[in-house]
């Protein structure tokens, strides 16, 4: 494996950054080099929140350079076309169906874009798309649930370890 | 946040993932060093937060100074004794603390100090983007630049060593990629802090009257020689990648020299690589044989030319014919905004004359139209936070024609739809600075909005000089009780300190009155009549009044409920709700939303503050029932 580039999007709150650090935590457990990016501060405050991780010997910076994501992970499906730039036809695209409006919409009087639209525009970077029902489920998310199917180099062993290693650790 | 005790395991080799920032934390307790200060900010805040943690178990002094120049001086104290010190800062905190700094390099110390700076490129949570490396220039002080979470550890303690060898403080300089990029981190040995130090009294050499700052000048410009030799051999700077291609040579430090070996690679750009750690003084030799063996000398670096204006001047006694390119004669490289993989491809591939390996253009175009229109999401202030209410009272007093004169901190937020509480702000504690020259030359009302830790930080000399002058100004201290925008960190007014130990707080109304305000009113933001009739009254107020807006941060009242195991008490809708969306365009709290055209309040978000129910027209808004 030369490397591999993981792009979490979603909404300040919804633990993308948590994410981000736990699957962070198993590539070093694995014994691999990684980056995790992630952006801290004024960018919590319910804004649009982006984390990377990039495994790999040659890998320096934590930026993830257009259409190179081999996997997205969406915590919010407009947070997830937003990022979509990272995406090619290869990439696998995960998203999660909560839908947090952006005040900006209801200060407007606007209404939340359509599935259907999303799902049109996302597949104009990537067919390669599974939504996954978390609308409600934030005791579920989505991280690690299709990550070794889809080659993700961390094992489920490492995952599981880690999620009971993080509830002892974080406080989130 | 991790547990930060992860950072106290004594197991030498083990591999762990690391911020850049815990990195630094990591780093001071393996030099031993002692007293730790900080003022907290975005990028630098879990630095201290880090130590603080674990202070006691570790046997480090450490301390949330009042501000910047403050957290210097205290630090720079114990080192003058022989104690090791670090402070760390956001780069814009280094402008509060240069006066103590500048001189300070005179001084010197005994133990090794060091001074971490976070630069922020890009402003992701600053008001500027300045580039602190030229306070290394302008000081004088030994410079080191990591770019990683390894090298930022590994470099906290080489700092050290260094400041102990040259007797001079040392800067440590990271960016906001440096500080919140994780990757791994070997631990080396824990070493016990030294604690205990002894004032030397020595005049010649502490204190700086002109005759004793004269000599103590060359003194210092001695050392800079020395530290150009410690450069020159450092580890840290050192040519990657031995490249058979000899016409083109890189020369980069910190984050861009990520970006620029990853962006030769994807060039398949061969090519030799001067990666500097050390940033000052330069390795003027090694930058100059470098010089002389390349015919054309690329010189990557994120913001100013700092490196490029310096690697010219030792091109022209070195190596004349040699090119340098970057960003002074033909700009390369952008000198805005934070540097990237990309940009750094772009530029070596337009000077190099290959083809970009991606079709930047073909995506960009195509995300263009998928993006457009999107709703933006800028951070907004939490649903429930209290400065919501106080900016929901100020437009009904004070209305659209009073100049708000704003602060740093979350409050800064005030300034988005529909509250627009905000019209000016530079730094640390103006609100109340500019708010003056405001009023005195307009007949506007005029307030300054300060938070709690700002106000400490660097309020209260404007407010003295506010009442001492006669200027006709509200000043508005939104206390929430924390200094809630860099993560919750205390301050004089919380009654808690960074050792995790109890103080006396210091009530900010009393300061005010000994400051000279003759007019100081506390109320609760949540409290709208009362906090309506409280501004009405400080308005008519002819010279300096001042009120605290006091209640708790929204984020610190959840965490506290959901620790004594109490649910949050949310509001709902209920059927007298017309859909006259007063509560939407007064308040823009985001756990009101539309759902299918209908006011709603997303159960999730909200956290039971009550103010919408203040403000509804229609009693329409009502709490859920508790269990």
């Amino acid at each position: 494996m030369k490397e591999f580039n993981l792009v979490l999007a979603g909404v300040g709150g919804q633990g993308v950054l948590l994410a981000a650090e736990i699957l962070g935590t198993a590539a070093v457990k694995e014994g691999l080099n990684v980056r995790v990016g992630e952006i801290h501060g004024m960018a919590q405050r319910g804004g649009a929140t982006v984390s990377t991780v990039r495994i790999g010997e040659k890998v320096f910076s934590p930026f993830v350079l257009n259409g190179q994501a081999n996997f997205i992970l969406g915590f919010e499906p407009l947070e997830t076309l937003r990022n979509i730039k990272y995406a090619s036809e290869k990439t696998l695209v995960i998203m999660g169906d909560e839908k947090i409006p952006p005040p900006e919409l209801t200060l407007k009087n606007m209404d939340y874009p359509q599935m259907k639209e999303i799902l049109k525009k996302i597949k104009r970077f990537s067919k390669n798309i599974t939504l996954v029902e978390t609308y409600g489920r934030r005791e579920n998310p989505p991280a690690g649930a299709h990550s070794e199917k889809h080659g993700l180099p961390a094992n489920e062993r490492n995952l599981e370890k880690d999620k009971a290693l993080f509830q002892k650790h974080y406080t989130c | 946040m991790p547990n930060p005790h992860v950072l106290l395991q004594d197991e030498h080799g083990k591999r762990v993932l690391l911020l850049g920032n815990e990195a630094i934390a990591r780093g001071i307790l393996e030099a031993g060093i002692g007293v730790v200060t900080t003022y907290p900010g975005t990028p630098a805040s879990e630095i201290g937060d880090s130590i603080s943690a674990i202070a006691s178990e570790a046997g480090v002094y450490m301390e949330y100074s009042v501000n910047e120049i403050v957290a210097v001086e205290v630090a720079a104290g114990a080192a003058n004794c022989g104690v090791r010190g670090l402070t760390a800062m956001k780069h814009v905190g280094l402008n509060v603390a240069a006066d103590a700094l500048m001189t300070l390099a005179y001084v010197g110390v005994r133990g090794g100090y060091v001074v971490v700076t976070a630069d922020d490129p890009e402003c992701y949570s600053s008001q500027n983007e300045q580039d602190n490396r030229f306070y290394a220039l302008l000081s004088n002080l030994p410079c080191l630049e990591p770019s990683n979470p390894q090298e930022a550890k590994d470099m906290t303690i080489s700092a050290v060593e260094i400041s102990e060898k040259l007797e001079l403080p040392v800067m440590l300089r990271t960016t906001t990629r440096v500080s919140h990029t994780r990757g791994p981190v070997v631990y080396g040995k824990i070493t016990k802090p030294r604690l205990k130090g002894s004032f030397i009294k020595d005049v010649e050499r502490l204190v700086m009257v002109p005759a004793n700052s004269r000599p103590k000048h060359d003194v210092l410009l001695r050392a800079v020689e020395k530290a150009k030799e410690i450069s020159e051999k450092s580890p840290y700077n050192k040519i990657i990648s031995k490249g058979k291609n000899k016409e083109y040579g890189l020369i980069s430090s910190s984050s861009a020299y990520n970006y620029a070996v990853e962006a030769a690679e994807l060039l398949g750009l061969t090519v030799d690589i001067l990666k500097l750690g050390m940033t000052h003084p330069l390795p003027e030799k090694l930058i100059g044989q470098f010089l002389k063996e390349h015919k054309k000398v690329v010189v990557v670096e994120e913001l100013e030319p700092y490196l490029e204006m310096q690697v010219k001047t030792i091109a022209k006694d070195y190596a004349p014919t040699t090119e340098v390119y970057g960003k002074m004669r033909q700009p390369h490289f952008p000198r805005s905004g934070e540097l990237s993989t990309r940009a750094v491809l772009i530029g070596l591939a337009d000077i190099t004359g290959r083809k970009l390996p991606i079709n930047f253009q073909e995506i960009d175009a195509r995300y263009v139209e998928v993006v457009t229109g999107l709703p933006s999401r800028p951070p907004v202030l939490c649903a429930g936070c209290p400065h919501r209410a106080s900016f929901y009272v100020m437009r009904k007093v004070a209305g659209e024609k009073a100049v708000y004169s704003t602060d740093i901190g979350c409050y800064t937020l005030g300034i988005e739809p529909p509250l627009n509480i905000g019209d000016i702000m530079i730094c640390m504690g103006a609100s109340i600075g500019m708010a003056q020259g405001i009023s005195k030359t307009t007949e506007t009302n005029t307030i300054a909005v300060i938070g709690d830790s700002t106000f400490f930080h660097s309020g209260i000399p404007r407010l003295v000089n506010a009442v001492y002058n006669n200027h006709r100004i509200v000043v508005a201290v939104l206390d929430n009780l924390t200094t809630a925008m860099t993560g919750h960190q205390p301050h004089p007014g919380t009654g808690v300190t960074g050792m995790q130990t109890v103080s006396e707080r210091i009530a900010i109304e009393k300061v005010a009155e000994g400051c000279g305000v003759k007019w100081v009113r506390t109320v609760n933001p949540f409290n709208i009549k009362e906090a309506e009739e409280t501004l009405k009254e400080a308005l008519r107020y002819p010279r300096t009044s001042l009120i605290i807006f006091r209640a708790p941060c929204a984020l610190m009242v959840v965490r506290e409920r959901r620790r004594k195991g109490l649910g949050v008490a949310t509001y709902r809708i209920n059927e007298k709700c017309t859909n006259c969306m007063v509560c939407i365009k007064m308040l823009g709290c985001p756990a009101i939303t539309l759902e299918k055209g209908k006011v709603n309040i997303h159960e999730n978000l909200c956290t039971g503050c009550g103010l919408c129910a203040s403000v509804c027209p229609y009693k329409a808004i009502e709490p859920n029932a508790t269990d």
